[in-house]
């Protein structure tokens, strides 16, 4: 038991640094921040003015474009539209024109044909 | 290189269709007329106006995009006047000139006189098919021409709500006149 505790006294007794610890766990302390600026955090990203303003800028512009292309969108559907109106228009007044030539060739006796099938 | 293109280019240019040139008197027309309908669709505007129809389309049928996929125009002036007398045939001449093509045949033509109506229909036929129709309608107080340019598919048209007359009329020509030779 006797043995057991000089081992331990031993073991735990005091022992001096080597020389120059203080001085070199210092100098690391002082290095430390300087080397953690690789690693930015999100507030810090934004601290930087230039950057911050970058990306003010780069929001605008994405939101000039995304408003440009929906206005395109909105335009070209509304042609779309327009042109669908025109196009049900014209099928409507071929269709009542087709018609009213077809009551003339009933009607008419006197027609002129100029079918090419029909004279050759 | 250049050169070669433009020639092929102009070599070429008979072979399209080209667009129906209305006559300037078609706006002293519009000036006089009380009602005047003016349309001009080209190929993309009717790419445009299928698409947009087929996406508001509610029955089943064949797509409007598919009828006027081979359409490459359509134009239509109409004019309704008050009175009767406002236009004149010359006011339709320059469209017939533009008709008087081999490419083009006239399929009907009525007039009357005394009641200032008459009608012409022209196909531009390529074979059996028709790839373009010209309809011009005079009644006393209103005038119509219609072009549609490029390939129409009757069975399309009659099922969009269009009735097929144009075959109708083919049909009752036929059986009203006796082919030549025999007349």
């Amino acid at each position: 038991m006797e043995r057991f505790e000089d081992e331990l006294k031993h073991a735990l007794r005091r022992k001096e640094p080597p020389e120059g610890f203080t001085g070199r766990v210092l100098s690391a302390a002082a290095v430390r921040p300087a080397e953690r600026t690789h690693a930015w955090t999100f507030r810090e990203f934004f601290r930087r003015p230039v950057l911050r303003w970058a990306c003010v800028a780069v929001a605008l512009v994405a939101m000039v474009a995304g408003s440009r292309y929906h206005a395109r969108q909105v335009a070209e559907r509304a042609k779309a539209e327009r042109a669908k109106q025109e196009l049900v228009l014209a099928l409507k007044i071929t269709g009542n024109k087709l018609q009213f030539v077809r009551a003339k060739v009933l009607e008419t006796g006197g027609i002129q044909l100029r079918h090419a099938e029909l004279r050759n | 290189m250049k050169i070669l293109t433009v020639f092929l280019a102009a070599a070429l240019a008979p072979v399209w269709a080209q667009p129906l040139q209305f006559p300037a008197s078609f706006e002293q027309l519009a000036a006089k007329a009380t009602e005047s309908t003016n349309v001009n669709l080209d190929a993309a505007m009717l790419q445009a106006a299928g698409k947009i129809a087929d996406s508001q389309q509610k029955k089943s049928g064949p797509l409007v995009s598919s009828l006027v996929s081979n359409l490459k125009a359509v134009q239509v002036r109409t004019f309704e006047f008050a009175k009767e007398g406002e236009y004149n045939d010359s006011d339709v001449a320059p469209i017939r000139a533009q008709l008087k093509t081999p490419e083009w045949s006239q399929i009907v033509s009525t007039s009357n006189k005394k009641e200032r109506e008459g009608a012409e229909i022209y196909f531009h036929r390529a074979g059996e098919k028709i790839i373009g129709i010209v309809v011009i309608a005079m009644e006393p107080k209103e005038l119509t021409v219609v072009h549609v340019d490029g390939e129409i598919d009757p069975s399309k048209i009659t099922a969009m709500g269009v009735p097929d007359v144009a075959s109708k009329i083919a049909y009752d020509l036929s059986r009203q006149v006796p082919p030549a030779g025999t007349r």
